[in-house]
């Protein structure tokens, strides 16, 4: 082996097998997070050390098998072929072998040079399982190594192995037998493959792509058809049809029949399993958190302690970075003063730069937190029992149990809700709830609410105004949820099959690299989006020239007056209009832009002048707005993100302002009528 | 011998069956396929009560959960 080569390798699996876990372990915990190319999933790279040689280790998104079925799937069998890795690693989950191999044989049908890493193998064992794993590997024609990945046990021996199978000759592909019916057919389209689409042949093999013909893969026919249209339709697509005859519309399911019926047969003679008490651990408690009574009061205590962990811990962070921040604008300020510099100058460093910052940084630690949170719940298998218990309540609204994940994560930040749409399979499912979510006060919303309502109300009723808040917006995402599922976005209900993984203990390395990579994503993505968004607000506040800072005069303040005939319905002065518009930047900033726009400082003044300049009707009105409308704009960047489209970030920011002007009239006109 | 072929739904905690044929829509059967839930798959009811999905045992390992609507759907072999 020549020094300093680089070798590409891939890390393939099923969900729940501890995949990032082997990662982590392989890579030491460097990555580098991505998106792959044009796509909304993630994309991990890492680079491993051993010996002299050097690994690029690509990690390929979690699925159950390489069909064309979801996007994930797609990656993954392009990476394979087109980012030709020398070496493939599979995590196969030690407990759930038979399952777990269907991904290993795809994965050898299609050409590649695969090493399984066995991994949790002492739970298998715990659970009866006892695995001959040289007898598998002899069966199945690969090495097999058997890992501990949380303890790292094995990584050395996997290392080693993928050294060596990366300098090793590739074998003949892999294959299985359809049967005597099947074969022929197989054998005859192969035939025509590589008569007419030799690149393609060569690129994936003639014989997987006559597999997945008769499988009906819409992406290989594309492909084929794109490289020969008239072979495809006047000679394969006979063949295709042919070959259906036999099993009829079932042909694919026949040929997954095939693939199992394989591993069934390996597993059979390598894997024994002693008897063990059917009811496992993790039944037990599923006993108690999935049970109907119990199950929804169960989350509720959960989600509470999770916001606990996130606000009591995160305050004492949260104080200190407020802190920093002052005394760094007062500290800059004072400087910049002393050495002569022009107001404009100081204004742009204290309320354009720090301030911007600051915006970003104040919600750090709670967002860290909130990440934190989410990877304990998801490590520890509690998320898949919170999407279990919330199935009955949201098939009712035609959407998945697991939107509702997002909606809790809402109220922490809108950013990570919109995140974490990502566990949703269904496309349209992940659309509708990443645009709800956003009606979900954030943390930073309640933070304007209870700002106002204790300007206007004794602290009792108070609460309950921000409760009555709280429950009108749980009834308009249920509501625009059903709506967009039924006339925007519609479609059969995304059926309800989910893997329940057996519960562990999060470790804390993982779940502390889970979080970080999030935090390091939030702040790559929203935070810049929030940082520029500051410095935007602070140019319009600032020019023309000799306009005081927020004027009427300041561009944002003649646009406050420019738009304010569209706020006039619903009562607000140009105040109020110019201090949402300070919103979209970070929705606390509404508070702050009240202080610069009357021109008062200290929170208690501030609340008396408010409380003087409008009536309690007005600022409930102006609560309800700010409620609804656009979300900040950290948000609206990520809806474009996960979406992967401006149409649909410019439609959540048109239907949430539409929705928060809709709304807010309506109450108005109701408490006109009744007399208010 | 007498054997009940019936809809996954109907079977009672604690019993044993084999798929006799899966749910019908394409991405119910993507996600059955996906998760091995295929023709002659042996499962078992972990959980069932009156309402929410079931915890069905797949292949005598790993648990999945599954909807009362393709519960329904999934045909089965009583054991």
């Amino acid at each position: 082996m020549t020094p300093k080569k680089r070798h590409a390798i891939a890390l393939a699996g099923n969900p729940n097998t501890g995949k990032s876990t082997v990662f982590n372990a392989l890579t030491g915990g460097k990555q580098e997070i991505g998106n792959w190319p044009g796509k909304t999933v993630e994309r991990k790279k890492g680079v491993m050390r051993h010996k002299k040689a050097v690994f690029d280790v690509t990690d390929l998104p979690g699925t159950y098998s390489l069909s064309a079925f979801s996007l994930e799937e797609l990656i993954a069998r392009d990476f394979i072929v087109e980012g030709k890795p020398e070496v493939v690693i599979d995590i196969v989950d030690a407990s759930n072998i038979e399952r777990n191999l269907y991904l290993a044989v795809q994965l050898m049908e299609l050409g590649a040079n695969v090493v399984i890493a066995l991994n949790m193998v002492d739970t298998a064992r715990s659970r009866g399982f006892r695995i001959d794993v040289d007898k598998l590997s002899g069966l199945l024609g690969v090495p097999v190594v058997p890992t501990i990945a949380n303890k790292e046990k094995g990584i050395k021996r996997l290392i080693d192995e993928t050294l060596e199978a990366a300098g090793a000759k590739r074998k003949k592909p892999f294959r299985i037998d359809y049967g005597k019916d099947l074969e022929p057919k197989i054998a005859e389209i192969e035939e025509h493959i590589n008569d007419h689409a030799k690149k393609l042949a060569e690129k994936y093999g003639a014989r997987w792509l006559a597999v997945k013909l008769i499988e009906r893969d819409k992406v290989v026919i594309e492909k084929i058809r794109k490289a020969d249209p008239y072979i495809y339709d006047k000679r394969l697509e006979k063949f295709i049809r042919n070959a259906e005859k036999i099993y009829g519309e079932n042909t694919d399911i026949e040929m997954a029949e095939r693939r199992y019926g394989f591993i069934h047969g390996i597993v059979k003679k390598s894997v024994k399993k002693t008897a063990v008490s059917e009811i496992t651990m993790s039944d037990r408690i599923d006993r108690i958190v999935t049970n109907r009574y119990l199950g929804i009061p169960i989350f509720l205590v959960i989600m509470y302690l999770f916001y606990q962990l996130v606000f009591i811990a995160g305050e004492p962070f949260v104080n200190i970075v407020e802190e920093a921040l002052e005394w760094t604008a007062l500290f800059f300020g004072e400087r910049l003063v002393y050495s002569g510099a022009s107001p404009l100058v100081v204004s742009f460093a204290v309320s354009g730069i720090i301030q911007g910052i600051g915006n970003v940084l104040v919600f750090l630690p709670n967002i860290a937190l909130l990440f934190i949170a989410i990877a304990l719940l998801e490590d520890s298998g509690y998320m898949a029992r919170a999407a279990f218990v919330m199935e009955d309540l949201m098939s009712r609204i035609g959407l998945h149990g697991k939107s509702f994940v997002p909606m809790i994560v809402a109220f922490g930040c809108n950013v990570p809700a919109v995140m974490a749409t990502r566990t949703l399979d269904n496309e349209k499912d992940r659309k509708i709830t990443a645009l709800i979510s956003p009606l979900i006060p954030c943390s930073a919303r309640i933070v304007v609410f209870v700002f106002i309502a204790g300007a206007f109300f004794a602290p009792e009723t108070a609460a309950r105004i921000v409760w009555s808040l709280v429950v009108l917006s749980l009834l308009l995402v249920i509501l625009t949820g059903f709506v967009f599922k039924k006339f925007l976005l519609p479609g059969p209900r995304a059926p309800f099959v989910m893997e329940l993984p057996p519960y562990k203990l999060p470790t804390l390395k993982g779940t502390l690299l889970h979080a970080w990579e999030r935090t390091k994503l939030f702040i790559k993505t929203a935070g810049s989006f929030i940082f520029l968004a500051a410095i935007f607000i602070w140019l319009l506040a600032s020019y023309p020239e000799d306009a005081v800072y927020g004027s009427t005069e300041s561009y944002i303040g003649q646009l406050g007056q420019l738009i304010l005939p569209v706020f006039a319905p619903l009562g607000f002065d140009w105040i109020g209009s110019v201090a949402l518009l300070f919103g979209l930047a970070a929705k606390e900033v509404v508070i702050s832009a009240f202080g610069i726009l009357y021109g008062v400082g200290g929170e208690g003044a501030l609340q008396e002048t408010i409380a003087e300049a409008w009536t309690p009707l007005q600022a409930y009105i102006f609560m309800v707005f700010t409620l609804l409308y656009i979300p900040c704009i950290a948000t609206v960047a990520v809806i474009k993100r996960e979406t992967n489209s401006w149409k649909w970030a410019g439609f959540a920011v048109a239907y949430t302002f539409a929705l928060a002007w809709l709304v807010s009239f309506l109450i108005l006109q109701i408490a006109n009528i009744m007399g208010y | 011998m007498e054997v009940a072929v019936k809809p996954l739904i109907e079977l009672k905690e604690g019993q044993k069956a084999k798929v006799v044929e899966l749910c019908s829509g394409w991405e119910c059967r993507k996600r059955m396929a996906e998760l091995g839930f295929d023709l002659g798959s042996e499962v078992r009811i972990v959980k069932k009560s009156a309402s929410g999905p079931l915890i069905v045992e797949l292949k005598g390992s790993g648990r999945l959960a599954l909807g009362r609507g393709e519960a329904g759907k999934i045909i089965v072999e009583e054991k």
